[in-house]
């Protein structure tokens, strides 16, 4: 599937398959996900990085006429796109803000240097690792030597539109309050 | 609001905070418990919520496990909204 990338604040845009660095170091921190031309997979992507990249599919290209574009029209675009950009970077550090506020100090301190923090789940003593991401971001380990036994993908419809943070936290809760529903509610995968 | 301003949130002894998980990151609702008004709204927005099926979260102590809860709870310190969760890929 070729892939066009559009980014907003340059205007630039191509219709030519292309990995940008960014996309991608960005794509392998934050999902998981061994087939890149899923359409969930770039649902995501657009929403939690459509601030600065947007990313669409060779059919949006090949079916929509030419579009002409006022200089005024593209920079009401820009503009707007630029405050979106503003208002999804303070909803990340709103997020955050709320997460660390309800880890505890150990837990606060991974997240700080690691990105991540590990849940221990007294009802059964077994730890997980609540990596930084939306889907497919929790590993149950083992606490001993931190070997990752499985990987569990659960986390609201991505239409929500949360930060990352957020996710992680409601993530947090549930594995703390009720393990039971929350290994019934996530899809598991091997490690 | 930063990391420090969050934690650093004092409510008073007579104050609960309600913060629902959105797309800005979260919204909150402080409400007095001496006052009739503003716990009856806390409690018709916790309602409103449970409705949608979000999960409520009673955190006793930050940092601590939150307790999920079905009712509004007016002497709770503070609830968390988070929207339900479905199984991913």
């Amino acid at each position: 599937m070729a892939i066009g990338v559009v980014c907003p604040l340059t205007d630039r845009s191509t219709d030519m398959a292309y990995t940008s660095d960014e996309v991608w170091v960005c794509w392998n921190q934050e999902c998981i996900s061994s087939t890149a031309s899923n359409l969930v997979v770039w649902t995501y992507w657009n929403i939690e990085h459509n601030s600065s990249h947007v990313v669409t599919t060779n059919a949006d290209f090949a079916s929509s006429p030419p579009i002409i574009i006022t200089e005024e029209e593209n920079h009401r675009s820009r503009q707007y796109e630029v405050e979106k950009a503003k208002k999804r970077k303070e909803a990340r550090e709103k997020a955050e803000a709320l997460l660390l506020a309800n880890l505890s100090p150990e837990q606060r301190d991974q997240f700080k240097k690691q990105g991540n923090f590990v849940v221990h789940s007294s009802d059964k003593d077994r730890f997980y690792r609540v990596t930084y991401g939306q889907a497919g971001n929790v590993l149950l380990i083992e606490k001993a030597s931190g070997k990752v036994l499985k990987r569990l993908c659960i986390h609201p419809p991505f239409e929500h539109g949360l930060p990352t943070e957020d996710v992680m936290l409601a993530q947090k809760l549930l594995l703390e309050a009720d393990e039971k529903a929350f290994l019934k509610t996530a899809n598991h995968h091997a490690a | 609001m930063t990391p420090q301003q969050v934690l650093d949130i004092k409510l008073s002894p007579n104050q609960g905070l309600l913060a629902v998980m959105n797309d800005t990151g979260d919204t909150k609702t402080i409400w007095d418990r001496n006052n009739a008004d503003e716990v009856e709204a806390a409690r018709a927005q916790f309602d409103f919520f449970k409705k949608k099926g979000y999960m409520a979260y009673k955190i006793v102590v930050e940092g601590t496990k939150g307790e999920i809860i079905s009712k509004f709870d007016p002497s709770a310190e503070r609830i968390i909204f988070a929207p339900p969760m479905g199984g991913g890929m």
